[in-house]
């Protein structure tokens, strides 16, 4: 039967139809455009990691690279290690944004000396902000609760005390960083935000035994900022720790020895796995100056394989004599050496 | 001001004090709140465990503040105060009905809003004898989704950077449970209040004493029936007012237009129905039905008489019986510790364990220095430990011990896979450490030997705290786990003989 607008029954008008069916085929044109458009025969490709700049300063022939000093006052052994490589002008200029890399691993007090002496970085800090750095900031991918970590083992407090900023790993913090010349290490989730705007970076490790690495100096503190699955690298800890110091070349390493956890490490546990050594040793060659750090465990560079390999791959070395190595002695306050 | 804005005020102060202080609960934000101070002034908590455990614990003592004011002026926790009350409250609002002929209807008494009576009877009885059944209480309900579920979603979806992205095992139903109470406003308003809430049955037992309530003068009242319209609880204010159901919210009191309804002190009580609408026979078979569980659950494989493997308690947490007798499963421990491993448990307790707290250490671990979880327990189910006794520092002669590791060895790494690895080993917080290195030949597939240090696990200095568990690279199912063997609380879960006997 005709409706009222004379089509016959079941017939649309020509208005209808052309709305329609254009409305049909806009979608099945936008359907296929999307599908082809998404379409990929290949899985998305891995995004290429971040290359970490080299934060290292040029060598100088008539300096020393590594020195250490023995005594009881941590700020004025500061001054007097540095003295002889430059001083902290050589290092720190003004405006600086300096990134401090203690060793902050554990949520245990100083006294088990599993973690860098808070007076260490504490003085680091304070100096690099009388040196005219802009900003101090402080951090590590801790093995246990990081807020924790910094607070139990008093970097929190030593940081407040002079005005440092201490940045908390959050999954946002990590991206990927590549080293393409590396054995292991090639590609790698790292915490990379304590370097975004940093201009130097210095290494705060502290002096201590490991099993299986046999020492945890200042090469192996780069393993604090790793991400993922970083447990893996314990099956190859030694190449490891090599590209680890490919892949991070500071400005500096302060290496903290004025407690030497020289058994049960590197977590300690007890004050009485600690020998109070009293020292601190400064170089521009992280090799030369782990080399220093495993004589204090009465290590030779022989026995530990990673510092061979760093010094193949040209990145320092072993022989302390050619790094112009000097043991300074006496800081005490009012003492002989005053 | 209005009465009544200034109960919404209140609802909404307390409301915000109490979404903040859970915040707080978090290492490096207490700085001396009182994280638990809900659960400290709920007093059924306080009541039920000194029925199950016969001590008032700590804080429990401030459950008097409103168990006192419960005598004098009704049920005003409900509407003045508790957190569920008020987001049942505002979630209410959502769906509240245009027409007021319709918002009588919807706010009207129903018998069945008497189940909430049942609900306290079962858990008292329970508690007599020890079983503490306190889940469903509103607070602890409250904290445990909160802290189980919607923080940590909330966590997850600032990427970790407003609170933190914890994960727990069946999250989902915690959170999930508290959107279906939300949502049964669209029912009945304030459903959960008036139905189910066990602090709500208990409060209106209390408040059968009440000296003050709303009281309705019959020579003043028209019978507009306005007062019913948006009445909170249910409690009939326009007839005889159901004294026990009553939240104490004065709309009633604002909106009457002739002034009909006060709030006055000592009103006949012949004018209002002062007792729940409880019948004695249902209320009896209920006891008798929560009494005959009792012999039931006992009879059933408990973890106090043959404690499971993956029944890891935190440490300072009592002895099993009692801890049972203790614990409310309000998730505050969850909440707190740093690192996650505090979970929900399944059935690893038993039925009247479940949701009662365990260690995962696939998820977390126990860190050493740590005593959080012992600090914010409201019911002391978890002692407030102290580090020196955790560690067993002098004159303690033991550290606290939460079970024993042990090594897989087909799965290990060294020992099974001939690869060299030790992160257990290196991770192991005690001095001297609990896993030592033992030398083995071994030969590669070409034939060629070499030798490789292995980990073994001391378990004279093991303290369970599950760090080398959840450091172990053998992801899926570690090569070293900890088991509940030689808990330092169970006198039934032993492994060896004091160390002084045993040569």
């Amino acid at each position: 039967m005709p409706d009222e607008r004379g089509l016959p029954e079941g017939i649309c008008s020509r208005r209808e139809f052309l709305v329609r069916a254009g409305l049909a085929g806009m979608a099945a044109v936008g359907a296929a455009a999307l599908g082809f458009g998404l379409h990929n025969r290949q899985p998305a490709a891995k995004a290429a990691g971040l290359r970490l700049p080299d934060f290292s300063v040029e060598p100088r022939s008539d300096r020393p690279r590594v020195v250490a000093v023995k005594g009881d006052n941590v700020e004025a052994m500061l001054r007097r290690a540095l003295d002889p490589l430059g001083g902290i002008g050589r290092f720190i200029e003004k405006g600086d944004v300096v990134f401090l890399k203690p060793n902050a691993g554990f949520a245990t007090p100083p006294s088990v000396g599993a973690t860098t002496n808070p007076e260490v970085v504490r003085a680091v800090a304070a100096l690099c902000l009388a040196a005219g750095a802009a900003k101090v900031r402080i951090a590590d991918n801790s093995i246990n609760d990081p807020r924790r970590c910094m607070r139990i083992s008093g970097i929190a407090k030593a940081a407040e005390s002079v005005g440092a900023e201490i940045v908390l790993p959050t999954p946002s913090g990590f991206q990927d960083v590549e080293q393409p010349e590396n054995e292991i290490l090639t590609q790698w989730p790292f915490f990379v935000a304590p370097f975004r705007d940093a201009t130097k970076v210095i290494g705060l490790p502290v002096t201590k035994h490991h099993s299986l690495a046999v020492a945890t100096l200042g090469m192996k503190n780069w393993y604090g900022l790793l991400g993922g699955r970083r447990d893996r690298l314990h099956q190859n800890i030694q190449v490891s720790i090599a590209d680890l110091a490919t892949l991070v070349r500071p400005t500096l390493t302060i290496l903290d020895a004025t407690r030497v956890l020289f058994r049960n490490g590197p977590t300690g546990g007890s004050p009485s796995d600690v020998r109070e050594e009293r020292t601190l040793a400064a170089g521009v060659d992280p090799v030369a100056v782990d080399t220093f750090g495993a004589s204090l465990l009465g290590k030779e560079a022989a026995e530990v394989p990673y510092l061979a390999e760093a010094e193949r791959r040209g990145l320092g070395t072993t022989d302390l004599k050619a790094a112009g190595f000097e043991m300074l002695a006496g800081t005490r306050v009012g003492g002989p050496f005053g | 001001m209005k009465l009544t804005r200034t109960r919404l005020i209140s609802q909404l102060f307390f409301l915000a004090l109490f979404l903040f202080l859970l915040f707080s609960a978090e290492y490096g934000r207490m700085g001396g709140y009182p994280v638990g101070l809900f659960l400290a002034l709920d007093p059924l908590i306080g009541v039920a465990t000194a029925i199950s455990s016969h001590t008032v614990y700590r804080d429990l003592l401030l459950g008097l503040i409103v168990l006192v004011g419960t005598i004098f002026v009704g049920r005003f926790f409900c509407g003045w105060v508790c957190p569920l009350g008020t987001l049942n409250h505002l979630a209410g609002g959502l769906f509240r009905r245009r027409s007021v002929k319709e918002r009588i209807e919807a706010n009207r008494y129903h018998a069945f809003f008497a189940v909430k009576y049942y609900i306290l009877a079962a858990i008292l009885v329970l508690a007599a004898f020890g079983v503490l059944q306190l889940a469903f209480d509103p607070i602890v309900l409250l904290t445990r989704s909160l802290s189980t579920s919607v923080y940590p979603a909330i966590g997850t979806l600032s990427g970790g950077d407003l609170m933190p992205a914890r994960l727990f095992r069946f999250g989902w139903l915690f959170g999930g449970m508290l959107i279906a109470i939300l949502l049964l406003n669209a029912v009945i308003p304030r459903f959960w209040c008036r139905a189910l809430c066990p602090l709500g049955a208990f409060l209106g037992l209390v408040s059968r004493l009440g000296i003050f309530h709303v009281y309705r003068s019959e020579t003043r009242c028209t019978h507009c029936d306005r007062c019913a319209a948006d009445c909170h609880g249910a409690c009939a204010p326009n007839g005889r007012l159901r004294k026990a159901e009553c939240f104490v919210c004065m709309t009633c009191r604002e909106v009457c237009p002739t002034a009909a309804i006060t709030f006055k002190g000592m009103p006949p009580e012949r004018d209002l129905l002062p007792a729940p609408d409880v019948s004695r026979r249902r209320l009896l078979t209920t006891c008798v039905v929560a009494a005959l569980g009792y012999p039931l659950l006992r009879a059933s494989v408990r973890s106090d008489r043959l404690p499971g493997p993956a029944l890891i308690r935190p440490p300072g947490a009592v002895p099993e019986e009692e801890f049972l007798a203790k614990c409310v499963k309000c998730g505050e421990c969850m909440k707190i510790c740093p690192t996650n491993v505090i979970q929900p448990a399944l059935l690893e307790a038993g039925l009247e364990g479940m949701w009662t707290p365990l260690m995962v250490n696939r998820i977390g671990y126990c860190e050493y220095n740590c005593t959080l979880c012992g600090e914010v327990c409201p019911t002391g189910a978890i002692r407030n430990f102290s580090l020196e006794e955790k560690l067993g520092q002098p004159p303690r002669e033991r550290p606290i011990k939460l079970g024993t590791a042990t090594v897989d060895r087909g799965r290990c790494l060294a020992w099974g896979k001939n690869i060299p690895c030790l992160v257990c080993e290196e991770v192991c917080p005690v001095s001297p450490k609990a896993i030592y290195l033992e030398k083995r030949t071994a030969r590669d597939s070409s034939g060629r030997e070499f030798v490789i240090e292995c980990p073994t696990v001391d378990p004279e200095r093991c303290i369970g705290c599950g760090l080398c568990e959840r450091k172990c690279p053998v992801y899926d199912k570690r090569a070293i786990q900890v088991s509940s063997v030689g808990e330092s609380r169970s006198d039934v879960n032993l492994l060896l003989l004091p160390e002084s006997r045993r040569d």
